[in-house]
């Protein structure tokens, strides 16, 4: 469960104004708006990037807002898959160690033959077997995108956080995402930034953020 | 985990490779120059001051007399010399003084003596110089004597006089007579035990009112003798000179002079110069030498700390530029799970392998720099002086400084920039 509690949150300007909300786990939640209303901020309030000025947001409930830096980063890294509007690569890695990014945090190693099943179930899916060893700057924009969310979701944590995922993604690229989402339905807590319709038929909930507030649809 | 970070901070490096060559460049060009000076100052101290230092003690004084000149211009042939001589009566002065232990007097036999040298079937004559000093004086001495030679008189007027030589004499021996005139040199060890006659009273001018033959025989080496002379017991050269001249009293050329403390010794310099005399220490020289390299020394390290300061700076500019263009990086690192700690771990653990890495390729681009330059200038210097010299010391302590100033500063220097990264 992720409870958002009269959180607020100006840069400039106000961008979430009093934002109360409740996201049931396994829920599959879209989130629209125009550019700029604080999409991407809401998600990064949820992640724990970002701190609101006010209020008060708890994930599982735990209160994420209390936690310090390395408390937040290992409770990133065990419950927070980010799929991220741009850039989702670290571009002095090449795709296999993106790929095992996440597991070099872990406290207690995985083994490696194990991680080296997973990253090649992922990348046999999203089609970048091919790629691995190659450096991000190297690759296609699609074959970036579609690495990028490998990355994001290869822990298969149990919150998926999607900002804009079809950026510089062709039709089958979506479908293959769509795929994804799919499949985790109903097991995951998805929340996914999108400005076009396609996830809208697997949406348990669509929210609208205008003005600082956000709406049901 | 750990280990995988510091994988990362290696993956890192070897993609940013050109950037970070840059401040493994300035960092190497730093530890160079700071290898360097610092071997040679201490190759400085080590071989040129404290050798010096081993041929006189600290704690002495040298005391001569003031020779002085007086030279009338205008009156022509009309020019006066003289000595104040240090008598018994200015000894006698200078032990009052508060903090002096010992005073040892050098006596000169004061007319002319020659010595007949037989030496590998070669006979010559040749005028000498001749000073007596006490036998306690070589018992804290640089002396070298062999087995049953003693530096001591006995009443037996048929033993010889015990002599001590000068190395200086054997050198220019060895270096000049014996290889003029093809004789074999001499060791230093070769030339104790040898007799020699001495005629008192006799010059190469001639005879002059007394004359008296006696043996000597040289039975050790000392840094303290006469030059291009002879040194005896100074009981012989008192005795001497009141044979020959009736009415002589006892006066001394130099005094050496041991205090009580150390300190003592600039205080009591000065008291003896009061009296009319030179006086001079190796304290005073060191000191003065002190003084002078402190000067030396501060410039070198103000030239060195603001080429050292440029040099960081520069580093920290460069790292920065590296670290900036890496903030989109490490904002996916904290949203993979990577804490603040993990992200400067990894930035540390680079500065960690980029300094030491220098730090060993320094050392040993110095040492290998250093032992060629040594060995050519010792060559040079070997050459044109005869004086074997190391410019250089060379200690594992340098390496060990060398090393931890390195890494203390860059990572101090990769840890001031990572403060100026946003982490959150
Ligand atoms: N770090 C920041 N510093 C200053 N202003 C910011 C920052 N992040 C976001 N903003 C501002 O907050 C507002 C909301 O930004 P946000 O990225 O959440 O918008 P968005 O809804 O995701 O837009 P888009 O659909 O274009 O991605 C914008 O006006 C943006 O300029
Ligand atoms: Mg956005």
């Amino acid at each position: 469960m992720i409870e958002i509690i009269d959180c607020s949150k100006s840069y400039e300007n106000i961008v979430l104004n009093n934002v109360s909300l409740k996201i049931k786990d396994k829920s599959f939640i879209i989130l629209k708006g125009l550019s700029g209303v604080g999409k991407s901020t809401l998600l990064n309030i949820i992640a724990g990037i970002v701190k609101p000025d006010s209020g008060i947001v708890k994930v599982n409930n735990i209160e994420i807002t209390e936690l310090s830096d390395s408390a937040l980063a290992k409770f990133r890294n065990a419950n927070i898959s980010y799929i991220r509007q741009t850039q989702g690569l670290v571009h002095w890695l090449n795709i296999r160690d993106n790929l095992e990014l996440p597991f070099y945090i872990d406290a207690q190693d995985m083994e490696k033959s194990a991680i080296k099943k997973m990253i090649d179930s992922i990348s046999e899916q999203f089609g970048i077997t091919n790629i691995l060893k190659k450096y991000p700057e190297k690759i296609s924009g699609g074959q970036y995108q579609r690495a990028a969310i490998a990355s994001s979701i290869i822990k298969s944590q149990n919150i998926i956080l999607a900002d804009e995922p079809t950026n510089n993604l062709d039709k089958n690229n979506i479908k293959i995402l769509m795929d994804i989402f799919k499949k985790y339905k109903s097991k995951k807590t998805i929340i996914i930034v999108s400005h076009i319709d396609i996830f809208d038929e697997l949406a348990d909930e669509i929210l609208l953020i205008e003005n600082g507030k956000i709406q049901n649809v | 985990m750990y280990s995988k970070l510091a994988l990362l901070s290696l993956k890192n490096l070897k993609f940013n490779f050109f950037r970070i060559f840059f401040i493994f460049l300035g960092l190497i060009s730093i530890s160079v120059i700071l290898y360097f000076f610092l071997a040679l100052s201490l190759g400085i101290k080590k071989n040129l001051i404290d050798q010096y230092l081993e041929t006189i003690p600290v704690n002495e004084i040298i005391v001569t007399r003031k020779n002085f000149m007086l030279n009338v211009p205008l009156l022509k042939n009309f020019s006066f010399s003289g000595s104040s001589d240090i008598t018994q009566e200015i000894i006698s002065k200078i032990s009052e003084i508060k903090g002096v232990k010992k005073i040892y007097p050098v006596q000169n036999i004061s007319f002319p003596v020659s010595i007949y040298i037989d030496l590998f079937g070669y006979n010559f004559q040749s005028d000498l110089a001749i000073s007596g000093i006490p036998s306690e004086l070589l018992e804290e001495d640089h002396i070298k004597l062999k087995g049953e030679f003693k530096y001591e008189l006995t009443d037996n007027p048929q033993t010889p006089i015990p002599a001590l030589v000068s190395y200086s004499i054997i050198d220019l021996y060895n270096s000049n007579f014996a290889e003029a005139n093809k004789l074999p040199k001499l060791s230093y060890e070769a030339i104790i035990g040898r007799h020699f006659t001495l005629v008192f009273g006799y010059s190469s001018f001639g005879a002059i009112k007394k004359m008296q033959r006696i043996r000597c025989k040289i039975v050790g080496l000392s840094k303290r003798a006469e030059l291009l002379g002879l040194t005896i017991p100074i009981e012989t050269v008192d005795k001497l000179n009141k044979w020959f001249d009736d009415k002589y009293e006892s006066k001394y050329s130099t005094l050496y002079i041991k205090t009580d403390k150390i300190s003592d010794i600039i205080p009591i310099t000065n008291q003896i110069k009061n009296l009319g005399l030179n006086a001079y220490s190796l304290q005073e020289i060191v000191d003065k030498i002190n003084t002078v390299s402190f000067g030396i020394i501060s410039l070198v390290i103000i030239v060195l700390s603001s080429i050292s300061i440029a040099v960081i700076f520069n580093i920290f500019n460069y790292y920065l530029t590296h670290l900036k263009s890496q903030e989109t990086e490490i904002r996916i690192l904290k949203l993979i799970g990577f804490s603040n700690n993990n992200i400067r771990f990894i930035y540390l653990c680079q500065s960690l392998i980029i300094s030491i890495f220098s730090a060993i390729f320094s050392i040993i681009i110095t040492r290998i720099l250093i032992y060629y330059l040594d060995n050519f200038i010792s060559k040079k210097l070997f050459e044109f002086t005869n004086i074997k010299l190391s410019l250089f010391f060379l200690t594992y302590n340098i390496d060990i400084l060398v090393f931890s100033a390195s890494v203390i500063i860059t990572v101090f220097t990769v840890f001031s920039a990572l403060k100026q990264i946003k982490l959150n």
